[in-house]
């Protein structure tokens, strides 16, 4: 995932307060970012270039919570908004299959 | 599309998101620790943080299966260096050269800045210095006598409970020891069996093999730290 996707991708959880605020979704993506390079310096992650799809499931992963979440479900209010949002702010540089499955797993 | 690669992500996703369970943005951070398949995670924090502990162990079962691991482990690391303590029988060979080793490869790594390396007997100390043998020994590999103001001294319970990682010689030494943060040398890089004393060998070179033998146990170590 490029850099500028992103920062694309942040818009959508900056809009809606990243769920439960940004100071949490910047901890969760510091630990995450933290524990992903721990595990490769263990050796047993195996992954290369996972870091741009940690950050943005990180900054993403609350969004719909708590307002929304009182009438729906957590994870119906992120998938609608991340189907339908996601779509329009990525027009010219998609995502990977693999790289949107990995967002939307995350954050569900 | 790689179903290891996504639940690989999204488990470290989880256990992130369960350290800051009361969005106060009290972890300073993670080391994480691999040993016979378990994962280790230090949690590196100031304050009682036991509620994001419980937290992340229970939202580790996806990380365990991703990593196809047999544990995860949450333990608070309050911020403060790693204590590593290594234990031998007197604490005038094996032990302070395990010591002296280790802190030479923590400072070949740039990492000495983040462990506190130290050595004691298991038994009482048949010595008060290291023996002459280990100090030419370490003189031969590291080229300098930096056992030359070694003071042996006897393992202590306070010194048990407030090091993080204990790695005994032998497994007799385990007697006693908390079961959690105690591993012999050898299984701690890995492998299994003693490093055995080279002052009850007969070889001429029993202090070379023996330092050779613990130098190797933690290059493989270093790797992990």
């Amino acid at each position: 995932m490029e850099l500028s996707q992103c920062k694309a991708l942040e818009q959508i959880a900056i809009e809606r307060n990243y769920g439960r605020g940004k100071e949490h979704s910047y901890q969760v993506k510091r630990l995450a970012l933290g524990i992903y390079d721990e595990l490769n310096r263990l050796g047993i992650l195996d992954i290369r270039g996972g870091e741009k799809v940690i950050e943005a499931s990180a900054l993403l992963h609350d969004i719909g919570v708590p307002e929304e979440s009182r009438k729906l479900r957590h994870n119906k209010v992120a998938f609608d908004i991340l189907t339908t949002e996601i779509p329009k702010r990525l027009q010219f540089e998609p995502l990977s299959g693999q790289e949107l499955s990995a967002i939307l797993y995350c954050v569900l | 599309m790689n179903p290891s690669y996504i639940e690989k992500l999204a488990s470290i996703i989880r256990v992130a998101d369960a350290l800051d369970h009361g969005l106060c943005q009290i972890v300073d951070g993670v080391r994480l620790e691999l040993s016979d398949n378990r994962l280790i995670f230090r949690v590196i924090a100031d304050d009682d943080i036991g509620e994001e502990l419980g937290r992340a162990k229970e939202k580790s079962d996806l990380l365990k299966e991703a990593f196809n691991l047999e544990e995860v482990e949450f333990l608070l690391m309050q911020t403060h260096k790693l204590r590593i303590l290594f234990v031998c029988g007197g604490n005038t060979c094996r032990s302070p050269m395990a010591k002296v080793l280790l802190t030479e490869k923590l400072r070949e790594i740039d990492k000495l800045n983040l462990y506190e390396v130290d050595s004691a007997a298991y038994d009482e100390p048949t010595s008060k210095e290291a023996s002459p043998d280990a100090r030419e020994t370490v003189k031969y590999i590291l080229g300098e006598d930096l056992l030359a103001d070694h003071k042996a001294k006897q393992l202590t319970g306070d010194m048990a409970e407030q090091s993080d990682i204990i790695l005994v010689m032998g497994n007799r030494m385990k007697k006693g020891l908390p079961t959690d943060k105690t591993w012999t040398l050898k299984e701690y890089a890995g492998g299994s069996g003693e490093i055995e004393d080279p002052m009850t060998s007969i070889e001429l070179d029993a202090y070379l093999k023996c330092a050779q033998e613990i130098s190797s146990c933690i290059d493989k170590i270093a790797l992990r730290l």
